[in-house]
């Protein structure tokens, strides 16, 4: 029986080094979290699976699977990221708002039941394994997943195309002098890497398939096997990927339950130990920023000085009017809005004080962090608890508050050992892991079904429902705000920004930038666990998705809406996007894909790869700063 | 050792792979002084500093620091203990105002202990020093190179380090801001010692009364700077 189980494993492995290694050697070389790689994976399997039922054979099938994938890699390279090169921030965004729309799209053309191919029953054959007989489809992948590793290895570390692609991970611009065309090198390797993301998706289309929600597990499976591996590196991946994947095969068979804890506490382990993983070198950040030529929407000479002289007149009125204006319209709100519109403002009001968190840490701090999500659902599912246990709500949110801060605590320890690209990469794998174990722990958290509690907010009781949360919801988030205000003029915000800015300086200076960063970590986990104990009480209800990266990925696109370190912009961002969202999908069913094209659009205009501008008449470099 | 002895430097070396930079440098400086160091490109001064700050660590040999082995020290440890240095390009708070600048340094833990509300009489001090008071809220990315000059060494008097060092301060000013920077330095008080790197001797040799000539990774010359400057070697590879 173990026997199956291992080559079980071993085979399952293969798999997933397939797919990881497409998502290493993007990030590795690139230095792009390419979060649609579960989406090329998905897309590839459901490609593969209706070109093979259409007749065509599996082989043709897999071929149309590797193809599509690697083509829509390529057009998502050439057109979106290679503008946003350097901006790592810009680039998950944009590869989030892939993820949406490929699978909206995908669930669209090919519905939500689980999709396998069932091999013609001429191709069907077993081995003997044991005692027992084991589908030789499934062996085909002890085949290829060694011949592609063997073949990657040997490309990157024994041709003279490895060398130059080597070379330009870590310096650009030796590369760039000794005559190579990086654009062409970028879009080489981001259609590799997308093959064999979709490749990895034909091969497993005989017996994992494709259905919704595969996009995530993947990039959670690639996740894991890179941060074990070690980012960037191929043994590492390959090693991980067989570690992973009899893990798998034995935890899903004896401990279900544990199953996943028992991927999880391998890569938990690493990142205490080892945070580069098994074969990592630290991550050199390529630094570089080549001077692209934006894409500049062409505006008229008189709107742009209108809209700049408007800002600069509201930038020049005093905090003070802000605060009566600011004061005055809420008030004014529960008397001038329907229930349900005053609910949506309350909710509004829950994302921004979330944003605020994230905003302390990566607007102010220069950290960024997709993994918020994880203070928000250990606040949320404080709260839910405490009111299971009977505790009044004031003490609930006290909860979410501690929990959220223990929360940090113990992970500032694992994620704050590494920075920038990496940080993005390790606080998502956090984030997931807390939502594989929220998902799964049935008994505790109610697994995927959430729970519902009665936690309610214990004054304003009067007021009616949607009103009475309303008025709890905005006195929570004008404390929280003060609170914020106090930071913003405090020691560690500037010390924290002293840290972001010129971290070297700061040590020569005597300051202990470690605690700085621990204590800035902790403050944005509180507040972002606060939020989630209002939501908790806010919605009735707590869910794992709360976890996601969707939760994350939200919370970050508002507070770089806002413009990070501004002091206003996540409640600008909280506000923007909660409404768009709730305009959007009143539009259309389809409102996933338009959301993922809102993504798309801020990343591009937010970090300069587009700019509204004067229209260029001379052939001039540059455009027009707005 | 002699008592007043502020810096003692044995047996350092410091090699990069197969490059020795710095090879078993023997030296020190005493309290108090005013010690310029010189030598060609490549002699290994701004290393030499390196590894005096901390910033890299040094292959072997000891660094005494006013008695304190600090060899194994981080740079926040020996910034603690009093030692501030100024960078060869500037290293600013790029992205911060002026005023948060110096205010990073008023407050820094290797700055004397000061009550809450002296720290911003201290920084408005440090804004005079550099001349910056009327561009106080401006980034400091869109001050001039000889302005960000200027705040650089502000921060590192703000500090007050027991020792600063002074790596080449005057590269790229206009001459009247070296004139102006030189009689800053002049100025200072006793209680700082100052290793200062610089090339232009015209204006450096008159603030130090100390010599130390660096060529290829070692101590070629060192005392005062009239016996240094008439020695033979010196005028050799250096000055001819």
């Amino acid at each position: 029986m173990m026997t199956l189980y291992v080559v079980n494993g071993l085979a399952y492995g293969n798999l997933l080094f397939l797919m990881a290694a497409g998502f290493t050697l993007i990030f590795g070389v690139l230095r792009v979290i390419n979060m649609a790689h579960g989406s090329l994976y998905l897309l590839g399997a459901h490609v593969a699976i209706s070109v093979a039922q259409s007749g065509a054979g599996i082989w043709a099938g897999i071929l149309a699977g590797s193809i599509v994938a690697a083509a829509i890699g390529s057009i998502a390279e050439r057109f979106l990221l290679y503008r946003l090169q350097g901006d790592y921030l810009a680039q998950v965004l944009v590869t989030i708002g892939l993820f949406m729309i490929i699978g909206d799209l995908a669930l669209l053309y090919w519905g939500g039941t689980p999709r396998v191919f069932t091999l013609p029953p001429e191709l069907v054959y077993s081995i003997p394994v044991g005692a027992l007989r084991y589908p030789a489809d499934r062996l085909v992948l002890l085949l290829v997943g060694p011949l592609i590793a063997v073949a990657l290895w040997y490309a990157i570390e024994r041709t003279r195309f490895g060398a130059t692609v080597r070379a330009s991970v870590d310096d650009e611009e030796i590369a760039q002098a000794i005559g190579v065309s990086v654009p062409r090198l970028r879009l080489l390797v981001f259609a590799t890497g997308s093959l064999l993301a979709g490749l990895s998706g034909a091969l497993g289309a005989t017996f994992v398939g494709a259905k919704p929600g595969l996009d995530l597990e993947v990039i959670l499976l690639a996740l894991v096997i890179v941060i074990i591996g070690g980012p960037g590196s191929l043994v590492g991946s390959y090693i991980a990927a067989l570690l992973i994947g009899i893990l798998d095969s034995i935890g899903k068979s004896l401990f279900p339950e544990a199953s996943l804890f028992l991927l999880f506490a391998p890569m938990l382990l690493i990142l205490m130990l080892r945070p580069n993983g098994l074969f990592g070198r630290p991550v050199t950040e390529n630094a570089i920023k080549p001077d692209l030529r934006p894409i500049i929407i062409p505006m008229p000479q008189a709107a742009i000085g209108i809209a700049s002289a408007a800002v600069d007149q509201l930038k020049r009125l005093p905090g003070s009017v802000w605060l009566i204006l600011a004061a005055s319209l809420m008030l004014a709100l529960p008397f001038l809005m329907s229930e349900y519109t005053l609910g949506i403002v309350t909710l509004a009001l829950i994302w921004a004080v979330f944003a605020i968190g994230l905003n302390i840490m990566l607007g102010y701090g220069g950290m960024p962090s997709l993994g918020h999500a994880l203070f928000f659902g250990v606040g949320a599912y404080a709260t839910a608890w405490s009111g299971l246990a009977g505790l009044n709500a004031h003490l609930g949110l006290l909860l979410s508050i501690v929990g959220a801060a223990i929360t940090a605590c113990i992970l500032a320890g694992v994620s704050l050992r590494t920075r920038q690209a990496q940080l993005l990469l390790v606080t998502l794998a956090l984030a997931q892991v807390v939502w594989g174990v929220v998902f799964k722990w049935r008994s505790v958290t109610g697994g995927d079904d959430g729970l519902i509690h009665p936690q309610q907010f214990g004054v304003f009781k009067s007021f009616g429902h949607a009103a009475g949360s309303y008025v709890n919801v905005t006195v929570i988030f004008a404390a929280s705000a003060f609170v914020y205000w106090l930071f913003a003029r405090s020691r560690l915000r500037l010390n924290i920004t002293g840290i972001r800015s010129n971290e070297k300086r700061m040590m020569t200076l005597g300051y202990n930038t470690a605690r700085i960063t621990f204590v800035t970590y902790v403050v944005s986990g509180m507040f972002s666990g606060l939020a989630g104990g209002l939501y908790a009480i806010y919605s009735g209800f707590v869910a794992p998705d709360l976890f996601s990266v969707y939760t994350s990925a939200k919370v970050l696109l508002m507070v770089i809406l806002g413009m990070p370190g501004m002091f206003a912009g996540p409640v600008i961002g909280a506000f923007a996007l909660i409404g768009l969202e709730e305009i959007l999908s009143g539009l259309t069913a389809r409102w996933h894909s338009l959301l993922g094209c809102i993504y798309i659009m801020v990343a591009m205009l937010a970090f300069g790869g587009v700019r509204f501008g004067r229209q260029q008449t001379d052939g001039q470099q540059g455009g027009a700063k707005p | 050792m002699s008592e007043d002895a502020l810096l003692n430097v044995r047996g350092l070396t410091k090699s990069f792979g197969s490059v020795e930079v710095i090879r078993g440098m023997d030296i020190s400086f005493s309290l108090g002084k005013r010690h310029l160091i010189i030598g060609p490109n490549g002699a290994g001064k701004t290393t030499f500093f390196n590894l005096l700050n901390g910033q890299i660590p040094s292959s072997s040999g000891t660094i005494e620091f006013l008695g304190h082995d600090i060899t194994r020290l981080s740079v926040r440890q020996r910034a603690l203990l009093g030692l501030g240095r100024t960078f060869q390009i500037a290293s600013l708070f790029q992205e911060l105002s002026v005023w948060e600048n110096v205010m990073i340094a008023a407050g820094a833990p290797a700055s004397p202990l000061r009550h809450e509300s002296a720290l911003k009489s201290i920084a408005e001090e440090a804004l005079d020093t550099c001349g910056l008071r009327a561009r106080r809220d401006e980034r400091v990315r869109t001050l001039s190179y000889g302005e960000q000059r200027r705040l650089e060494i502000a921060l590192s008097l703000t500090t007050e380090p027991k020792l600063l060092l002074l790596d080449e301060p005057m590269a790229g000013l206009t001459r009247s801001e070296r004139e102006m920077l030189a009689e800053r330095i002049a100025k200072l008080s006793r209680t700082t010692s100052v290793l200062m790197i610089e090339h232009d001797l015209e204006i450096g040799l008159p603030l130090a009364e100390h010599l130390t000539v660096l060529h290829l990774g070692q101590v070629v010359a060192s005392g005062h700077r009239d016996d240094v400057m008439r020695d033979p070697f010196v005028r050799k590879i250096y000055l001819v």
